[in-house]
């Protein structure tokens, strides 16, 4: 073997690793036995009011669903974006063209996890980066509501994406950046309204999935959380929620809960365009969540 | 002279149709911008009544049978019913600082069916008269739900 030789050998070996490396680095990760083991039987109760709280219906049920159609979670809405159009899948009690032969765990692991059952990763449009922050109770109470629901027929078709987003392995990557069950922000001396509004905004209700900007990687530019930006759905801009003069800074909390239920503004314009879907699911929540949301809106960071 | 004859009346004719296209352009982009000015002026004298309802629906202000149905009747009148297309006709997709979406004329079946929905409900609020709060609230509620599933798919995000 000349020197030559050797060195390419070398730079082969050299490249085997670092694809190993990589390889090994964007494996999906589930949740260990450990954890699983703290899921506890789900009440159905519950878990409806951390269905609506989840905004599950927003891109799952049929679009433009109002009232009991919301629980039919055939899937399809189209979400339009740079990377390619993103297509929400079936999600109901269907056993083989939703989700109803899935197992608590495989639920959790998709939500905390972004795993699927077959053990591949999930695209971020599922925003499971929020939902990371949910606490197993609620998860399995969320399971046992679903049971409940339908079972519809049909399945959504496939994602439709730019190269080189279809290659599901690297969003491996994007999780080793992004996902961080951890709280998003440090809100010392915070009471239990705010703490709940805390955990509803920054987890099940996945506020800042559209209302903080993201950086180059497509992940949430915390720094400037919920203050708005463009819309990844092409033309238009997502509102600052935070209490500033660009933001709600003007909503008194009042306003802010009952915006959250009916969709009109303290000036009485109405919530269009996505935010129509999401009133329709907070509506649904008892009236103290909305004003722990809009306690917490009321204690974050002012931001331009 | 025959020829210098025509080529003059020919002149004249081409001059009549230009100025006949121009005005006819000109007319059309105006009366397109005042179409869309006039339904804007619509919508916004919507939001003027529901300025007066809304409060009283939250309970911010009291109820007062008499101002509740003047408001309402004026909501009526307000309301476009089935023929609210006459206020988005073809040529005003775009212009005036319109915020309409391409969804009014592509799904415009859906669109009018959300505003005959409103007009229906606005009508049966008016005939039932409300005489307290909790009345009131029920007629006022699936009138103030079709604002927010018409703004969902048929006005764009500012």
């Amino acid at each position: 073997m000349n020197r030559a030789t050797r060195f390419s050998l070398a730079l082969l070996a050299l490249a085997g690793a670092a694809g190993v490396a990589a390889w090994v680095m964007t494996a999906p990760a589930t949740l260990d036995a450990a954890e699983l083991a703290t899921l506890p039987q789900g009440d159905a109760e519950r878990g409806e009011r951390v269905f609506w709280a989840s905004g599950c219906a927003s891109c799952h049920a049929r679009e433009g669903a109002t009232g009991d159609d919301m629980l039919e979670l055939a899937g399809g809405l189209e979400l339009e974006t740079d990377f390619g159009t993103f297509v929400a899948p079936n999600i109901s009690m269907h056993p083989t063209d939703g989700i109803g032969d899935w197992s608590a765990a495989d639920l959790a692991n998709a939500m905390l996890r972004g795993v699927s059952p077959d053990g591949r990763h999930y695209y971020p449009a599922f925003p499971y980066a929020s939902y990371a922050r949910m606490e197993m109770g609620d998860v399995a109470d969320l399971y046992a509501f679903m049971r409940t629901l339908p079972e519809v027929e049909g399945r959504a078709s496939g994602n439709a994406l730019a190269f080189p987003y279809t290659i599901r392995r690297g969003v491996g990557l994007w999780k080793a950046m992004h996902l961080d069950e951890g709280p998003v922000l440090a809100l010392p001396d915070e009471d239990d309204t705010v703490a709940r509004g805390q955990y509803l905004v920054e987890g099940p209700g996945h506020c800042g999935e559209c209302h903080t900007p993201r950086d180059f990687t497509g992940g949430l530019d915390t720094s400037r959380w919920l203050a708005g930006g463009p819309s990844m759905e092409g033309p238009g801009r997502i509102p600052n929620i935070t209490p500033s003069a660009d933001g709600i800074g003007s909503w008194s909390e009042f306003e802010i809960a009952a915006y959250l239920e009916s969709g009109f503004t303290p000036d009485f314009d109405s919530a269009g365009g996505r935010m129509a879907a999401v009133i329709r699911n907070l509506a649904r929540l008892p009236e103290e969540d909305r004003q722990a949301i809009a306690a917490y809106l009321k204690a974050i960071p002012a931001q331009p | 002279m025959i020829g210098a004859e025509i080529e003059t009346r020919m002149e004249t004719f081409m001059r009549i149709a230009l100025l006949a296209a121009t005005t006819l352009v000109l007319t059309m982009s105006a009366a397109g911008a005042d179409i869309i000015e006039e339904r804007q002026a619509i919508m916004k004298e919507r939001g003027d009544i529901m300025r007066v309802l809304g409060p009283i629906a939250q309970g911010q202000q009291p109820f007062d049978a008499d101002t509740v149905l003047a408001a309402l009747e004026r909501m009526n009148e307000n309301a476009l019913g089935d023929s609210i297309m006459d206020y988005f006709p073809e040529g005003t997709e775009t212009g005036g600082d319109t915020r309409a979406t391409p969804a009014v004329w592509e799904d415009s079946e859906a669109f009018v069916e959300i505003e005959t929905t409103y007009s229906a409900n606005i009508q049966a609020a008016v005939d039932a008269a409300p005489g307290d709060l909790d009345e009131f609230r029920a007629a006022f509620g699936p009138i103030a739900a079709q604002c927010g599933a018409c703004h969902e798919r048929f006005r764009t995000q500012q």
